[in-house]
Formats: structure tokens, C-alpha cells, sequence
């Protein structure tokens, strides 16, 4: 009780010498400092109702963990917006709690409690189909211009396979299930729109040409395309 | 006289100069001589007009970019751990995607189909990135090299010219019917030794035992090619000598590095089945892996899949190739076993 309210002393003596100073040395946040040891001489045991006689060997402990030290563990919240490269609104993920606390509390994002989760209730969106990455794909396959290499020599009908070999040149992984063909079918090279659809979710319309490709490189000759990815140009806010 | 007029000439640059000019005009219009200006001695020094040197002996090369060895414990682990989740994706946010050897194939077959880029009867490579380092830090593997018998045999637009040694004049006949470019004995390596016939004519030297003693004369002439016991050149049959060279796979890998040696071999066509293709996979792996000793780890780092001409790479899984081998110590990893042994004996003496 005396060593407390020496400390107490202390530490008033040091506000009042910061705040007459007008110093920003101030810290009235509360440090969490948390250190659990053991000891490493095990005491004897004591009386009942009597603590153990301690001894110096019994003031030796061995350090086990200090508790705030280990990173903050990640904190589940239920987003209130569309989050670039964090989530769509109405799902429920776990983000960084540092994220969550300084930059996504309370207007973008709030806590999952049960009571917050039980209000979202129907509007709750399956975090496995609305993944960030989904969006970013899809507004980028916008900008995409799409160039399928097919035969010159010999006949074809445009396939799912082929559209999805073309797009794989280019740098997009599909699966063929996504894609939806012209209802027409394509034998001869042209302009073409085909569709690919994200998590089952939303579709995207992607432009393309369908053009002749000989083996021998010498022979023929590679028409001119729009670049393949084609960003467009912010509009310059007057 | 003389010495009034040498002395004179001495004194008098004008004159000087008209005597150049006089013998210049006798100089043949062909060399067109130019005096060494400001030189004044009795024999006219005349040279060579200055011809601008061809560019690339003046110009410096640009010195070859050394590419720096992408240290891969450094790649955050954020990017290594990425995986697609979507069924839509875009390669180039994620790292390098390994496929088994089975979807590498399909995907090649895919673009390398008759309405695509028709190319079915091409090959199919297998593009393998080997690590060379041994247990000391500073000693290196040296390149591994093999011929080995694939399950499924194909064409791979090699030509392999066998020369063949041996005493009896039946596997001589023998040889020949095969399709051996040399077949002789004590003759073929007399001839070679003069020089009539130049190393370069042959990629194969196959011998049988009974040859060894004559062939010794050869051994700084063939060096690596020189029949061993172990690399499958030097046996009694040359019936199985010969199928082996000709049909079998010979590949001998490269340097990349001290630390990484690159070997590429062919698998196969796209006419195969996947199966096919798979099981010489397997088989290339077992012969490879059998080159180093498995307490050293893995030996291939990478294999990546290609069908020129097409441009398109798959990075293969090696989680099925990369197992336990036999406990039975390959000669070759005993080889190795060896020179190391040797070292360490040489650094006690």
C-alpha cells in the first residue's frame, strides 16, 4: 500500500511537471504491458489460509510470454460500402483490427456482433462468390480487347475451348462454364462479343476479333488490333 | 653539291614541300599515298590513307547484363500464399500457378488443336531447372548427362551418327545392317587416331569389352564419349547398343550458373496420349533423380512444359516425381561420393 501510493505520488508529481511545461510528452493513454513468468524454484507449500514462505530463490522467474506483445489478432466486421481490395457491402470478413479501427469504423464497416449480424440478415452476401478480387477482375476485363487466333487453312466453328485458349494467351484464366458463345456460330474471321460470367454472380461483355493465324510465320500477315488492354482515360473533373 | 642541297633542304621547307608533291604524283594512282605531315627525313615516309575501322573494334561492346540470382527467401510471403479463389482470374495477380503434368499437356493439346494453331505432330519439351550444389559450399556438380530407353518411343528430329568397335567381324555386319555410320576394329581406330576420320563425324562411341585394350589409344581423343560400363556404350550386345543410341533419349544438361544447371528433353508429340507423355515424365525424373544423392535434396527445382513454336509455358507439380528413390545408391552418386572423399583425404595429407 505504501509502494502504491509512493507510485501514485510519483506520477501526479509528473503530470503536474508536464502540464505546467505544456509539455506533448503527456501520455495519458494506458500502456497494456502484460508479463507472465514462472518461477523457477517451486515453494514450499504453505498453511492453510497462509501464503507460502518465500525465500530469495523464490523472487528468480523465468520469463513465458509477454501478452501484448503478439500481433493483434484479425477481427471479424460486416462492411457498410464496397471496399476496393477489401470486400463487397453486406459481407461479413475478417480484416486487419488496425484497418478496422482506424480507417473502416463506424462509416464503412461495424462490428459482427450477433445483434448487427441479425439486423443484416437477408442482405448478408456470400463472401465466397462477392470476393474484392471478382470486382477487380471483371472492371478489368471491361478494358479487355480480346484477339482469337484461329486456323487459315483449314474449316472451323468458333468453340468454348478456343475462346478460352485465346483469353489464356492473353492473360485471363476462365473456365469454360463461364464463358456464353454469339448465338450465331462463327466460321470465318470477325468481330465477336462474348460473354463471361464471375462466381455466378455478374457478367461482363468482352469485344473481340476472330482472325487467321498460318503456321509459317512468312506467310500472311497479322492484321492490326486495338491494344488488348485499353484503360479508359479518367474524364478531367472541370 | 650533294651536301649544299641536302643541307638546303634541311633549311628550305618550300622545297620540301615541292618534292613531296613531285612524289606524289609518281606514287601509283592505286595506293594513293598521304605524306606524314610535319616529318621531315631523307626516305619520304609515306603510309596508307586512314580507313575508318569497322564499328564493333572501336565501338565497346555492351557488357552481358549478368542477370542477379532472384533470391526467392525474400518474395513476400503475401504474394508466394495468393491463390485464385474465383473462377475468372487474371494471371498476372498471382504468382506463377503449378498445374500437374496431365492439365500442361491438356493445355498445350488445346492450342496446338487443327482449328487453332494445328500443330499435333509437334514436340513437347520439358524444360527442368536442376540445383548443383553439393555439400561444401564452395564445390559445384559437374552437368549430368545419360541416354536412357523411353516407354513410349517417338521421333525426336535428332540425328544420332554410331560409330561402332569391335573385333569380331560379325558385329561388324551387325553393326552395319543397323545403321551404324562406322563399324570396325583395330582399323576405325587407327583411322582415327591419324586423323582421317575426324571425332565430329560420330555423336556416339559404342564398343564391345573385348576392344577395351585398343581403345585406350582413343581416350584423350573421345574424352567424354569414351565407352563406359555405366553410360550403356560400352557392352556385348550391339544389338542392344544400337536401339539404345538410336531410339533412346541422350540429353546432357548446362550451366545457367555454378549453382543451376537447366536440361531440356523431349517427351514426346502432341499425337501421344497424356498417359504416354506421363509415364516418359516418370521416366526421365527416375534417371535424373538417380544422379544426385537424394540426402543432398531435390534435384529438379523446376520443370516447365513447352510445344514450340507455341509460346505458352505451364510450370509442372513435381510433388509426384519428387519422392523417396531406392536406398541403393546409384555409380553415378557414388562417383560423386567419391571425389568428395578424395578431397577430404587430400586436405588431411
Amino acid at each position: 500500500m505504501l509502494r502504491s501510493s509512493l507510485q501514485a505520488v510519483k506520477e501526479s508529481g509528473q503530470l503536474l511537471r508536464s502540464a505546467v511545461r505544456g509539455a506533448p510528452c503527456l501520455n495519458v493513454a494506458q500502456t497494456r504491458s502484460t508479463v507472465v513468468v514462472e518461477r523457477v524454484y517451486p515453494t514450499q507449500l504453505g498453511k492453510v489460509g497462509q501464503m507460502p514462505r518465500l525465500k530469495n530463490k523464490h523472487r528468480v522467474y523465468r520469463l513465458k510470454e509477454r501478452v501484448h506483445s503478439k500481433p493483434a489478432p484479425p477481427i471479424k466486421c460486416i462492411l457498410l460500402q464496397d471496399i476496393k481490395g477489401v470486400g463487397v457491402k453486406g459481407s461479413v470478413i475478417s480484416v486487419d483490427r488496425s484497418l478496422f479501427r482506424n480507417k473502416l469504423y463506424p462509416t464503412q464497416a461495424t462490428y459482427a456482433s450477433p445483434e448487427n449480424l441479425a439486423e443484416l440478415g437477408d442482405e448478408r452476401v456470400d463472401e465466397t462468390k462477392a470476393t474484392p478480387t471478382a470486382r477487380q477482375t471483371l472492371e478489368q476485363l471491361s478494358w479487355l480487347h480480346l484477339r482469337v487466333p484461329m486456323n487459315g487453312e483449314r474449316s472451323w466453328t468458333l468453340s468454348k475451348t478456343n475462346v478460352k485458349v485465346a483469353l489464356r494467351k492473353l492473360g485471363v484464366e476462365v473456365e469454360e462454364g463461364c464463358l456464353t458463345m454469339p448465338e450465331e456460330a462463327i466460321t470465318e474471321p470477325q468481330e465477336i462479343t462474348i460473354g463471361i460470367t464471375v462466381n455466378n454472380m455478374e457478367t461482363v461483355h468482352v469485344k473481340g476479333t476472330v482472325f487467321h493465324i498460318q503456321k509459317d510465320p512468312g506467310e500472311g500477315f497479322l492484321p492490326t488490333f486495338p491494344p488488348v488492354w485499353s484503360k479508359p482515360r479518367e474524364p478531367e473533373n472541370s | 653539291m650533294a651536301t649544299s642541297i641536302t643541307a638546303s633542304l634541311a633549311l628550305r621547307p618550300v622545297l620540301l614541300l615541292q618534292l613531296r608533291s613531285a612524289l606524289l604524283q609518281r606514287a601509283t594512282p592505286t595506293l594513293a599515298l598521304t605524306p606524314v605531315r610535319w616529318k621531315v627525313t631523307k626516305s619520304q615516309k609515306l603510309r596508307q590513307p586512314h580507313v575508318t575501322k569497322e564499328k564493333e573494334k572501336w565501338v565497346k561492346a555492351k557488357t552481358a547484363r549478368v542477370e542477379k540470382e532472384k533470391d526467392k527467401s525474400k518474395e513476400h510471403p503475401n504474394w508466394i500464399d495468393r491463390k485464385p479463389v474465383d473462377d475468372v482470374w487474371i494471371r498476372a495477380r498471382y504468382p506463377p500457378q503449378c498445374h500437374s503434368l496431365e492439365e500442361c499437356v491438356q493445355r498445350h493439346k488445346e492450342y496446338a488443336d487443327p482449328s487453332m494453331f494445328d500443330n499435333m505432330d509437334g514436340l513437347v519439351y520439358a524444360t527442368l531447372e536442376l540445383d548443383m550444389t553439393t555439400r561444401k559450399k564452395t564445390k559445384f556438380m559437374r552437368s549430368i548427362s545419360s541416354t536412357i530407353m523411353l516407354p513410349h518411343t517417338f521421333d525426336d528430329n535428332v540425328v544420332k551418327r554410331c560409330a561402332v568397335f569391335t573385333k569380331s567381324s560379325e558385329d561388324e555386319k551387325k553393326a552395319r545392317d543397323l545403321g551404324a555410320v562406322y563399324a570396325g576394329g583395330a582399323d576405325l581406330i587407327r583411322q582415327i587416331v591419324d586423323g582421317v576420320i575426324d571425332r565430329s563425324e560420330f555423336d556416339f562411341a559404342l564398343a564391345t569389352p573385348d576392344i577395351m585394350v585398343e581403345m585406350l589409344a582413343l581416350r584423350g581423343i573421345l574424352k567424354d564419349m569414351f565407352p563406359r560400363k555405366g553410360r550403356g556404350n560400352m557392352s556385348a550386345s550391339v544389338e542392344e547398343m544400337m536401339t539404345l543410341f538410336n531410339q533412346g533419349i541422350t540429353y546432357t544438361s548446362t550451366k545457367v550458373s555454378d549453382a543451376v544447371g537447366r536440361l531440356q528433353v523431349p517427351l514426346g508429340t502432341l499425337n501421344m496420349t497424356t498417359e504416354q507423355l506421363e509415364e516418359n515424365f516418370s521416366t526421365y525424373m527416375e534417371s535424373i533423380k538417380k544422379q544426385k544423392a537424394p540426402k543432398l535434396g531435390q534435384f529438379v527445382t523446376k520443370a516447365v512444359l513447352i510445344a514450340p513454336p507455341s509460346p505458352e509455358q505451364f510450370l509442372v507439380a513435381l510433388d509426384k516425381y519428387v519422392g523417396d528413390i531406392s536406398k541403393e545408391k546409384s555409380a553415378l552418386a557414388d562417383e560423386d561420393d567419391e571425389d568428395e572423399e578424395e578431397d577430404k583425404s587430400e586436405a588431411r595429407n
